[in-house]
């Protein structure tokens, strides 16, 4: 392809993409055609200058005080905020022993999947999850048993928790299909391949839906 | 924090730690250094100097309330430039302001003759660009930013922020430089 058929090719593609991000392959050609072709690229030097005159126009900083009253003011802010939450720490060991003790007495195993995922939680998982917390609040209110919880193996290597008449299969097989690690329905602990546990890698507001689809974990102990 | 050890004689890292540890006052030093930068970065982006001081205040205060998320994988001054565009992004959207050049009706016709850009035109046709191609602009020709840091800070790859920048080079010349094969304006 000649230099002016790839500045046209170029040019189309970016035409493509005003708005939108082009796919990585073609961004990368697009910014290696652009870094190299003087015609395409670079910016002479009356345009820098120009840009730079214009950019800077209108420019009107303010003078030392005002900075000062601006910090001023931001530390306020910052003073009165309420006390910022720390990366939450690994949670509730003691369920983890129970999960552990679980598995140690052979009636669950830990979740294995073939090709690692990384750990999120997902609006459509937690949105099952709760939906499952409300059957089993319902169940609890109507005054029947508290429903007994069960390992089921739903596919090979894929622990899910199951409660006594509802099934939560679907929670697995839902589209990212989390895995539930931890074994009290009150409790969810999304857990990621290989054993690795999620909820360190939660953000605060996702930590922050999870406790409140599930409310505060009961004793496991 | 220690008052004998001026704030100047700590990295941006030092600091984070510090407020990271609970030390709020320690976070008047990363203000003090960055409040003018992000000032600067937040009038060429809004166009206005009050609008500038409001993204100033939310940017750091929001920096504050995120400190625990920062890991140092980036500097703290692209962090909080990339804070402050989102800022300047959620004033947009107030605002309405987000116009796609192309939406603009008529651009003022060319200077015939003219050799360079035609600066109040080009000062337009910059307030018109695409927030992401207009903050690549900006941080690449005012900040003198390399491309992957541009990219960090629009959350981006570098090829991205580089094709954003040469995206909005590629409008303003089309739409201000006199083109003698074009009657002017966008098609």
């Amino acid at each position: 392809m000649s230099v002016r058929e790839e500045c046209r090719r170029v040019a189309d593609l970016l035409d493509r993409f005003d708005q939108t991000e082009a796919r990585a392959q073609e961004t990368d050609s697009i910014a290696a055609h652009l870094e190299s072709c003087p015609d395409c690229g670079a910016m002479d030097h009356e345009e820098q200058r120009a840009l730079e005159d214009v950019l800077a126009r209108g420019q009107d900083v303010p003078g030392d005080a005002s900075f000062e009253d601006s910090a001023s003011r931001i530390m306020a802010a910052v003073q009165a905020e309420p006390e910022p939450r720390r990366r939450v720490p690994p949670r509730r060991p003691a369920s983890r022993e129970v999960a552990q003790s679980l598995r140690r007495s052979g009636r669950a195993s830990r979740a294995v999947r073939a090709e690692p995922r990384r750990a999120r939680l997902s609006g459509g998982v937690l949105a099952l999850a709760a939906g499952v917390v409300l059957l089993v609040a319902s169940v609890m209110l109507t005054g029947r048993p508290e429903p007994a919880l069960r390992v089921v193996a739903v596919e090979p290597a894929v622990a899910v928790v199951s409660v006594e008449g509802i099934d939560v299969r679907e929670l697995a097989a839902s589209d990212d299909a989390w895995l539930v690690a931890r074994y009290d329905i009150f409790d969810l602990e999304l857990g990621d391949t290989g054993g690795e546990l999620a909820v360190e890698e939660l953000s605060d507001d996702e930590l922050d839906a999870l406790e409140g689809a599930f409310g505060s974990a009961p004793s496991l102990g | 924090m220690d008052s004998s050890k001026p704030g100047g004689e700590l990295d941006d890292g030092d600091v984070v730690a510090l407020v990271q540890g609970g030390d709020r006052e320690a976070f008047g030093i990363l203000v003090t250094r960055y409040q003018r930068m992000v000032f600067v970065l937040a009038q060429r982006m809004t166009g206005s100097a009050d609008q500038a001081q409001d993204v100033v205040q939310s940017s750091f205060l929001n920096a504050f309330r995120q400190i625990e998320s920062f890991r140092g994988d980036a500097s703290f001054k692209t962090w909080v430039y990339g804070i402050a565009l989102n800022e300047c992004r959620m004033l947009y959207r107030k605002s309405g302001r987000t116009v796609a050049l192309d939406a603009v009706a008529e651009p003022p016709a060319p200077k015939v003759g003219g050799h360079a850009f035609d600066r109040f035109v080009l000062g337009k046709m910059i307030e018109r660009l695409p927030e992401k191609q207009k903050a690549a602009l900006v941080l690449r020709v005012c900040e003198d930013l390399p491309f992957r840091e541009i990219g960090q800070i629009l959350d981006t790859s570098e090829a991205s922020a580089k094709v954003n920048y040469f995206h909005a080079v590629k409008k303003l010349r089309a739409w201000v430089l006199p083109d003698p094969g074009r009657e002017g304006g966008p098609s």
